[in-house]
């Protein structure tokens, strides 16, 4: 061998020794026993970890747009625990202290909780959570900390969206409130349609793993038929009214009656929605009511039926009316009283009025006229325009919670079983019936089934919802007609009673220049020992301008101390209101209307 | 008459020896660049996977800013700040005897603000990943026989 070549042939040995040694390191790393724990436990730990793909809850709107329920960003502050050392573990429970103004305590125990990467083992924390929904501002202090001192470094956050309520309580009757899952109002009935299923997956760290991302749709959104101007000034007058008259809780509805939309729902108490669920719930406190434990209603327009009263006494017209049985025109002689059933009814002041036609009857809002309105329709007739009107049972309207009273008539006369005890309907209840006492209805059970007077005599499917923005486009709902209980004719002539009626005795409900309809309720509440004595109901429903509705309101009080009468505490209300309403809905004056029709 | 004809001579030793080295050396060029080419491209593809993360890591922030901008504006325009800063700049509420009611043709009344419809997400948009993205190239070879001993029946 030549001597030149033994360098040549020394260097390759060299380096096929040095590979040999490489390949057999390789292997024995491969096939060792602790290699492969140590690379079971921390390979597939750093190489997958569990994400969450969060959906986004739709906005809810009012009917022009604005916001009345979105999303904010809030953190989550936390530790990384495999970071946490004895060094720099004071500093950042010091920090995490003053930063959250937690008690110190408490963020000592969340950062020291023991690093545990092993999820199959109990105590599994790789992560601790010390502050949840932190703000936007604290996330930034963090962050410009740890630009000055790296003892900070093992402080993280994980931002997420938190449901937000802009208007905090405007509303909040109607929008119910979203924790984990809607409840209530239009959070809890759309709850499938304002949130989609959120996944979870496990997510490969490897950047070579190419991997479907689940893509999670947005929520969609809801555009409400509420105005939200409206809603607040109905609030505002809702909130004095109470206030002024001493009433325990209140209730005003505002309503499209052509179309069913409600344009206001407003009702006491509001609990401010961006409070945490328990707070929200506590202002709804459970109350003794005739021994019996009753939560406050979150929504009373929909959940808490009453006694309504007077009001009542529209439907026992328009049955009237429509049926034949009496005209505008037909007197009456009121002797101010009237047995029926073992009943003794008298008018709501002791009083005899004489005679009356059938607008003086509804004018002086007289009982024992109402009970002799409803015989001349006979009962089976009287029970059948109820049924029409939908009284016995719910409305149906897309709010979570909607509550009814089961009807007393001919056709459902044990709702409550046989139990001779137990409510049940026998002919004399056609009396109090007549004028709204013994039957029992929500607010949005009255106005839904009153607007089909002043809607040609239609009832309409009363509802919250005028659009969903869903897979890229806005559905509109269409408005429908769910009954036509009484003629168009009757409709009108009813509308014309209870105009003239309003206009003839002066009331504080009209309001210059608009031409209204409108009808008192004072009705008395009972209890399981009778009627309490010198406690009411007020109710009022109006509607206008008479001769081309376009809003129908419904108010009620509840437990009045001013004064027990509807007349004196809420027909100014009714007045204020419509002020404001043909404002706020761009109703001209009578006059004026009549003009701009004639120039078109 | 058929002639054989036959080498006179072989080739020089040296020739053939550097023949042989360079086809050594041509093996290990190749070798070599396709360890390259292959470090390159993977290390293209951790890149790209990398900057996949961090995009849809982005997208997710934008998608959480968004909402959470949207509730901002309307945290600013609340019913309630509108009232009060209205009251400051002394606005007052209007009466009717402070409206004016003018006849405008063809006047079509206030109109709903645009509300943002979200994108749509229709099964035919997602991405449908292709076999060949998340194949090894063994996966590829044994599929590829299968696929071949099925469709002649084998």
């Amino acid at each position: 061998m030549r001597r030149e070549l033994i360098r040549f042939y020394l260097v390759g040995i060299a380096i096929i020794l040095f590979s040999i040694t490489i390949v057999f390191r390789l292997v024995q790393i491969q096939t060792d026993p602790i290699f492969h724990e140590i690379s079971e436990k921390v390979g597939n730990q750093a190489i997958y970890k569990p994400k969450e793909f969060e959906a986004v809850r739709g906005n809810i709107y009012d009917r022009w747009g604005n916001l009345l329920a979105g999303n904010s960003e809030v953190y989550e502050i936390g530790v990384n625990l495999n970071q946490v050392s004895e060094s720099n573990k004071e500093e950042i429970i010091n920090f995490l202290t003053i930063l959250t103004g937690k008690d110190k305590a408490d963020v000592k125990a969340r950062v020291e909780i023991p690093y545990q990467p092993d999820p199959m083992k109990e105590k599994h924390a790789v992560f601790s959570t010390v502050y949840r929904n932190a703000s936007e501002k604290m996330v930034e202090e963090i962050a410009s900390a740890q630009k000055t001192n790296r003892a900070l470094y093992p402080i993280t956050w994980n931002g997420r969206l938190q449901r937000t309520y802009p208007d905090h309580r405007l509303g909040a009757n109607l929008l119910g409130f979203y924790s984990s899952e809607g409840f209530f109002g239009v959070e809890g009935f759309y709850d499938n349609i304002l949130s989609t299923t959120e996944t979870s997956t496990f997510i490969s760290m490897n950047p070579y793993d190419v991997m479907e991302i689940p893509e999670i749709p947005q929520g969609s959104s809801i555009i409400l038929t509420v105005d939200r101007e409206i809603q607040a000034k109905m609030e505002e007058i809702l909130d004095r009214t109470i206030e002024n008259t001493g009433s325990s809780s209140g209730t005003v509805i505002v309503m499209n009656p052509e179309t069913g939309e409600i344009l206001s729902m407003a009702t006491t108490p509001r609990a401010d929605l961006n409070l945490n669920s328990e707070q929200i719930l506590a202002e709804y406190p459970t109350q003794k009511i005739d021994g019996f434990d009753v939560q406050t209603p979150f929504n009373r327009a929909i959940m808490q039926t009453y006694e309504p009263g007077s009001v009542f006494k529209v439907f026992t017209l328009a049955a009237a009316l429509d049926s034949g049985a009496v005209t505008p025109e037909t007197e009456f002689l009121d002797t101010g009283v009237v047995n029926i059933g073992g009943m003794t009814i008298y008018n709501w002041d002791y009083g005899a009025w004489g005679y009356q036609d059938m607008t003086g009857c509804m004018q002086h809002s007289l009982n024992v006229c109402m009970v002799w309105m409803a015989q001349q329709t006979t009962t089976k007739t009287f029970y059948e325009y109820l049924t029409a009107f939908n009284i016995d049972r719910k409305t149906n309207i897309d709010l979570d919670g909607e509550n009814s009273y089961p009807f007393l008539s001919p056709s459902n006369p044990t709702p409550f079983g046989s139990d001779p005890n137990a409510p049940r309907w026998y002919e004399g209840m056609i009396g109090p019936h007549s004028f709204g006492q013994g039957v029992s209805v929500t607010p949005i059970r009255m106005i839904t089934s009153l607007a089909a007077v002043a809607n040609d005599g239609r009832i309409m499917a009363p509802h919250i919802q005028k659009a969903v923005v869903q897979d890229g486009r806005i559905r509109y709902y269409n408005p429908k007609i769910v009954a036509t209980p009484i003629k168009p004719e009757t409709a009108h002539t009813v509308t014309e009673m209870l105009a003239n009626s309003l206009e003839n005795e002066a009331s504080e409900a009209m309001v210059p220049g608009y031409r209204l309809a409108g009808k008192t309720g004072t009705a008395e509440i009972p209890s399981p020992q009778g009627y309490v004595a010198g406690q009411t109901n007020a109710s009022f429903v109006g509607w206008g301008p008479a001769d081309d509705p376009k809003f129908i309101v419904y108010i009620w009080l509840e437990k009045p101390q001013s004064s027990i009468w509807s007349s004196v505490v809420v027909s100014p209300v009714f007045s204020e209101i419509v002020e404001n309403l043909v404002i706020l809905m761009d109703i001209p004056p009578d006059h004026i209307r009549m003009e701009m029709a004639s120039n078109q | 008459m058929n002639k054989r004809y036959t080498q006179a001579h072989q080739q020089k030793p040296w020739r053939l020896q550097i023949q042989r080295f360079g086809l050594v050396l041509l093996l290990l060029v190749v070798l070599v660049l396709s360890f390259f080419m292959n470090l390159n491209f993977t290390a293209k593809a951790a890149q790209a996977g990398v900057q996949v993360r961090i995009l849809e890591a982005e997208r997710e922030t934008l998608i959480r800013t968004i909402s959470a901008n949207s509730t901002k504006l309307a945290l600013l325009t609340s019913a309630t700040t509108m009232k009060n800063r209205a009251k400051e700049l002394g606005f007052v509420p209007a009466t009717r005897a402070d409206i004016e009611y003018l006849y405008i043709p063809n006047y079509i009344g206030k109109q709903p603000e645009a509300v943002t419809i979200p994108r749509t997400v229709n099964e035919q948009d997602t991405f449908q990943m292709v076999p060949a993205f998340t194949q090894s190239i063994w996966d590829w070879l044994y599929q590829g026989t299968f696929i071949k001993l099925d469709t002649e029946g084998k």
